[in-house]
């Protein structure tokens, strides 16, 4: 799996999250936890609310969310 | 009305009349919430009654519903400007004619009806109500009878309700506590019926069963442990009377104790004096922690915690509630503001269990980024992650935290301990033998089953055997006590 940048994960993340909401979708929801976390801290970093760069067990969230993230694309839901 | 006893003054009064009266005058004069329950207390004198014939309000109600009321003050007080006062004395069962015939012309229609019930009314006084009265308005009420209330329900009957509430019959749900307050209701069926109780109504009326509860379930002696400007000597007195807070006095003498060990315990918890010598210094040592929660539904709850050392305290049962649960006033700790940055991560990170576990669809209905923050505050919480919110991260936290469902009485505050305002309650600077008979007080407490069950003085003793400052002697007593 390629890893993105980090700026260019949390965009990523951020804006998955962001149409998923858009679309009512609760599959963000049913994500597992740390996936459903990672995309909380991504849209954080995104909007300038956290403090960088990220302890490791955040950053582990992240990797989860955008295996999650890719998933979803993969099943054509993103 | 219930009368206060207090075996501790009764056991001064054995001995010296004088100075048992000296000091539930010197109780007397501590508030008004103190002249209020020595006019309740069993053994006032009648000096006492006529000094607060004219008190304040609360003092003139307790006199208001003595049973042996002395006939000059009943006058007095038939004539009290207050209405509640008035009704007070038409209720109770030993005011005699004279004083009803007085109160038959009064201006409140509620203190009239209470004269013409009342069964020491003459004729000729029940007649002078009805020349002012309707007589629709004299007409009795149909008595509203709460079976499970009523001493007068058999105790046959009681005991079925007690096996209908302990096999879980939902009709006993919103009335186990009634049940519980009945005095016909047998004592041996009460371990059975604890685990039945599940509310703080019911757990309430287990604790005050058998208890005089108006105007306090404290007795006059130990409120004068409770109060700052207690002179010295009374509390001397009472501690050289075996007072149990004399236990947790600093540089008092251990007497020999007076009441059930039991009794001495629940006076101890009620005036939290216990939790303010212990908790306090655990919390001052870094041993526990101390929390609030605001919980309006429940009620409130105040303990220690230790990590996730669960054997504190259950945090299902009625401990938290009857140890530490709602009061007044508690100058010796400082409780967190509404809605400050902890505050918020705290409550907002209960919310990801709803949104995630149970897409509660109320909260799923909130912003993209109120659930960010939700998400960032339980990573920060529960996963204890070390993220750093920027001032941005601060203003936007603040803002969405409004769009949260936060109910400002049902979150966890964190607590602090500030200075005590009684610094002669206390535990460390206690002696030995104060310690030893504090912790025997609390193993022999345990013979009552609210006590044992509830784990309430098994919590204490963990809080002695967790301090620092206690000594070797009652760490062998603890030591051995676990061992059997």
């Amino acid at each position: 799996m390629t890893v993105p940048a980090f700026d260019e994960l949390t965009a990523a993340l951020s804006d998955a999250l962001q149409r998923e909401w858009d679309e009512e979708s609760l599959a963000v929801l049913n994500a597992d936890h740390d996936a459903c976390l990672g995309l909380a801290i991504a849209h954080g970093v995104r909007h300038g609310w956290l403090a960088t760069p990220l302890p490791d067990d955040a950053m582990a969230c992240l990797a989860s969310a955008h295996q999650f993230v890719q998933q979803l694309d993969r099943a054509g839901d993103v | 009305m219930n009368v206060i006893t207090d075996p501790v003054l009764s056991r001064i009064r054995e001995h010296d009349i004088d100075l048992h009266d000296r000091i539930v005058a010197a109780i007397s004069e501590l508030s008004p919430a103190a002249a209020e329950l020595a006019c309740a207390y069993e053994h006032a004198s009648p000096q006492l009654m006529r000094r607060y014939q004219a008190g304040a309000l609360e003092a003139r109600l307790s006199l208001a519903g003595r049973p042996d009321l002395p006939a000059e003050v009943a006058e007095v007080l038939a004539r009290d400007d207050s209405e509640q006062v008035r009704a007070e004395l038409a209720r109770n069962q030993a005011t005699t004619d004279r004083t009803l015939a007085l109160l038959a012309t009064d201006s409140d229609a509620w203190v009239k009806r209470a004269v013409h019930r009342h069964p020491n009314a003459s004729e000729e006084t029940k007649a002078a109500v009805a020349l002012t009265t309707a007589p629709e308005e004299l007409k009795p009420a149909a008595p509203h009878v709460n079976v499970y209330l009523d001493p007068a329900t058999p105790s046959e009957q009681l005991r079925d309700y007690a096996a209908a509430a302990i096999e879980g019959d939902p009709s006993m749900a919103g009335n186990l506590r009634y049940l519980l307050r009945n005095p016909s209701l047998p004592d041996d069926v009460i371990p059975e019926l604890l685990p039945a109780a599940a509310s703080l109504a019911d757990w309430t009326s287990l604790w005050e069963r058998g208890r005089p509860t108006r105007p306090s379930r404290l007795w006059p002696s130990t409120l004068a442990f409770t109060m700052p400007n207690t002179p010295p000597w009374v509390r001397e007195s009472l501690t050289k009377a075996g007072h149990p807070a004399g236990l947790i006095t600093l540089g008092a003498r251990v007497a020999p104790s007076t009441g059930s060990a039991p009794e001495a315990l629940m006076q101890l918890v009620d005036s939290e004096l216990l939790i303010r010598a212990l908790w306090r210094e655990l919390a001052l040592r870094g041993v526990v922690e101390l929390h609030y929660w605001n919980d309006e539904f429940e009620g409130d709850k105040f303990f220690p915690s230790r990590g996730n050392d669960e054997s504190l305290m259950d945090p299902h049962g009625p401990i938290q509630f009857i140890v530490g649960g709602w009061a007044e006033h508690r100058e010796w700790i400082e409780r967190e503001d509404w809605l400050t940055l902890d505050t918020i991560y705290r409550v907002a990170s209960f919310h990801m269990e709803d949104v995630v576990e149970h897409l509660d669809p109320e909260l799923t209905d909130v912003s993209v980024d109120t659930f960010a923050v939700i998400g960032i505050a339980h990573a920060t919480e529960e996963q204890g992650m070390k993220l750093t919110l920027t001032p941005e991260g601060e203003r936007a936290f603040e803002q969405h935290a409004k769009n949260l469902s936060f109910e400002s009485n049902d979150y966890m505050t964190t607590v602090t301990v500030t200075g005590s305002a009684l610094p002669s309650i206390g535990y460390a600077d206690t002696s030995t033998e104060q310690k030893l008979a504090l912790a025997q007080l609390l193993l022999d407490s345990r013979v009552d089953p609210r006590i044992d069950m509830w784990g309430i003085a098994n919590h204490f003793l963990m809080c002695l055997a967790w301090h620092p400052d206690t000594s070797e002697p009652v760490l062998d007593l603890l030591r051995a006590e676990g061992e059997r």
